[in-house]
């Protein structure tokens, strides 16, 4: 019976003992690897098989082969929305990568309100500021922040919205590439009569209006209406922000933007353009490597700003630095901030965006050589020659609002004038949360 | 005394790692929803949680997006009891009778089931999608084309096509709970019925119904709470929209925390569904009492 009672216990304890080790998990190093290497975790979304992100894999990979005590473990999550939530839960536990890709305003102003983020001002003007030098000055603006004294990220990628058109169309049509908002509407309606769609938006991911909101804003009001809104001298229901709700409230209504526009997604939306039924896409200049370069469609495809509203803000667009690296500092030690700090250099190196040239050729953040095995690309040439006639840019409109949840209100106002509401009633809709100030 | 000590620890160790369980993964978890919706909380580890009273509650219920996604989960409480309850009682019935091929409807009506909830949701949106989905084809060949609708995207209908595939999913899960109740009930009730004259709807009426009483209230509990935390299907068919249409208190949850990271009252709203739920299921079982 005593014998019994102790087999019990013994039991229970070793029970109990696996209940509290699990618990427990290792208590090993971490941030080094069985070689002595220090490991750092770099989150990105680079996980599909489009040239760049092959590229960037192909170089990390690189990298860990390099003799410098450093090993990267790359967590590439595609989608947007898990990886931003896998990132968010990362910075709710704890437990961040070292470095993480993310497109910058109050998201991540939010990581340096907590006091997670490195500066890496002091890294980039080491050696009378070399690695700063590397970048074009105008992309600085998206990785600084008022009463932030630094610089809180590097940019990796840049981009400019632009219109993509069909040639043939255009020309079957006897219409030239659109200039200004009202040709863009014209050319809609001549279109439409002729049976061919003029857009076809895959509004189900609702980014999609908002880039448009984005241009018609910084096309009829310049991108000091950017600004404007942020600090709420604009308001989102003012007469002129209303107007550009109106545009695409019209356009909805004579079904310019294609159809069934809600259960279309941004890639059947690029896909139906790259088939040649559509006139018009507007897209990123990402919109060149990942899909027009080396498709049968190239040739019938030219590139023209995104139409303006007012001839004084011709000249604007949006545009920027679309993703950005940032390093955290939150549970951190200092040789793996240094490691993180080396793996960026070499990540966003002249070197890397020649070899990027030669294989995804686009709008870089960097001053590179070119290679001489990169390829032809003319419609790439048309779009850097835009871009260098631009005078300022702005990203997405709300990515400078302070109130994190302004950019979700505003594109899913946007999205209920696909669903038929007025420009009005999207208005009140933004206002709302406007109104709300945030929640907390 | 020393025998009695010694079996007392024999049972604390043995409860102990239930109890650490129970603890870990149940009650701190919501003890700390309940503290954190006292609070403002970024969700960054490490920064600073604010205490701000009632105000994330004061927020949650002045908020229309509540309310729109509180509505949206009545809808799903009207679909679990007038479309769910009575197809699984019937198809209970069904597979309890004495009819032929009851062991093949067992496994059809059970096959949803065993599908996980992205497979239903991708299977169905691609059914209803109205550019090429199948639904919209038929109906379009059999010369309905004005019943042909954006399923998933327009207001009002979205969140009830939602809820049929709920319903769909779940039939087969409810029709064991009744087919369980069903064959409880002892046979020779039914032959004394029948010996009174009560067959056929009747025998459903005073026998069946009644006496599976049991089963109506684990279905009404189940029925209720999980209609109050419905995420998953939601999110994979329509995110909760498009335009919040479609949201859910769940999804609301998920945005208010992971999107905007207003981790306080993405908390209420939690605690909110927590007491609702335990009223509601206080409310049923007093109700079951009262039958008795």
């Amino acid at each position: 019976m005593k014998r019994k009672r102790i087999t019990a216990l013994g039991l229970a304890s070793v029970m109990l003992m696996s209940v509290t080790l699990s618990a427990c998990g290792s208590g090993a190093d971490e941030s080094r690897s069985s070689d002595g290497n220090i490991v750092i975790t770099v989150a990105s979304r680079y996980a599909t098989d489009v040239e760049d992100e092959k590229y960037y894999r192909q170089k990390v990979e690189e990298f860990n082969k390099m003799d410098n005590g450093i090993t990267v473990e790359m967590d590439n999550v595609a989608t947007e929305s898990d990886y931003l939530d896998k990132l968010r839960t990362a910075f709710a536990n704890g437990d961040t990568p070292n470095v993480f890709l993310e497109y910058g305003g109050s998201r991540t102003l939010d990581y340096l309100e907590a006091d997670a983020l490195v500066d890496l001002k002091p890294y980039l003007e080491e050696n009378d500021s070399e690695w700063y030098n590397t970048f074009y000055e105008s992309l600085w603006d998206q990785t600084q922040y008022d009463g932030y004294d630094g610089i809180y990220a590097v940019p990796f990628k840049s981009y400019m919205v632009l219109l993509f058109y069909n040639k043939d169309l255009f020309e079957q049509a006897g219409l030239e590439a659109p200039v200004t908002i009202d040709d863009m509407l014209d050319a809609c309606a001549k279109f439409k009569e002729m049976g061919i769609k003029p857009f076809q938006v895959g509004e189900k991911d609702n980014f999609r209006f908002g880039h448009f909101n984005n241009n018609l804003i910084i096309k009829t009001l310049g991108v000091d209406a950017v600004d404007e809104l942020a600090n709420r001298e604009l308001s989102y229901d003012s007469d002129e922000m209303i107007n550009t709700y109106k545009i695409i409230e019209e356009m909805v209504a004579n079904d310019y933007f294609g159809e069934n526009i809600l259960d279309t997604d941004q890639y059947q939306e690029s896909e139906m353009f790259l088939q040649g039924d559509v006139a018009m896409h507007w897209d990123g200049t990402w919109f060149i490597p990942n899909y027009l370069y080396g498709s049968d469609i190239y040739d019938s495809i030219g590139v023209v700003p995104f139409p303006y509203g007012d001839e004084k803000y011709a000249s604007q667009a949006q545009g920027g630095s679309s993703d950005m690296w940032y390093v955290s500092k939150l549970n951190k030690s200092d040789e793996e901030i240094e490691a993180s700090v080396e793996f960026l250099k070499y990540i966003t190196s002249p070197e890397y965006y020649t070899g990027l040239d030669e294989v995804a050729q686009t709008i870089y953040p960097v001053k590179y050589e070119k290679s001489d095995n990169a390829p032809e690309n003319p419609l790439l040439d048309e779009a850097l020659d835009i871009y260098e006639q631009v005078t300022d840019m702005r990203t997405d409109v709300q990515n400078y609002d302070p109130d994190s949840r302004m950019l979700d209100a505003v594109r899913s106002s946007l999205q209920g004038l696909a669903m038929g509401n007025s420009a009005e009633e999207c208005a009140e809709q933004i206002m709302e949360t406007v109104n709300a100030g945030g929640g907390e | 005394m020393k025998k009695k000590v010694y079996s007392k620890l024999t049972i604390i160790i043995f409860l102990a790692p239930a109890l650490i369980m129970l603890v870990a993964f149940i009650l701190y978890p919501v003890c700390n929803t309940i503290y954190l919706s006292f609070n403002e909380w970024k969700g960054i580890y490490g920064s600073p949680v604010t205490f701000v009273g009632l105000k994330n509650y004061i927020d949650v219920l002045k908020s229309d997006s509540f309310w729109q996604s509180m509505l949206n989960s009545v809808f799903f409480m009207i679909g679990g009891f007038c479309i769910l309850m009575p197809l699984s009682f019937g198809l209970a019935l069904l597979i309890t009778s004495k009819l032929r091929g009851t062991k093949f409807m067992k496994t059809a009506f059970f096959m949803p089931v065993m599908l996980s909830t992205t497979a239903v949701a991708l299977i169905w949106v691609y059914l209803l999608n109205p550019s090429f989905g199948a639904v919209n084809q038929i109906l379009n060949t059999a010369g309905l084309e004005g019943l042909a609708k954006d399923w998933l995207s327009t207001p009002g209908l979205n969140i009830w096509c939602v809820i049929l595939v709920n319903e769909w999913m779940y039939a087969g899960y409810n029709m064991l709970i009744f087919a369980a109740g069903l064959v409880s009930i002892p046979s020779d009730v039914y032959e004394a019925a029948k010996l009174d004259g009560c067959t056929g709807i009747k025998q459903l009426r005073y026998i069946s119904i009644p006496l599976s009483r049991e089963s109506f209230k684990i279905f009404s509990v189940l029925c209720v709470t999980g209609c109050l935390k419905a995420f998953d299907l939601v999110w994979a068919m329509t995110k909760g929209g498009p335009n919040h249409t479609s949201e859910v208190p769940a999804t609301l949850l998920y945005n208010e925390a992971f999107t905007f990271k207003y981790f306080g009252k993405s908390s209420s709203i939690g605690v909110l569904l927590l007491i609702l739920g335990i009223i509601l299921s206080v409310m049923l079982n007093n109700f079951f009492k009262k039958e008795d």
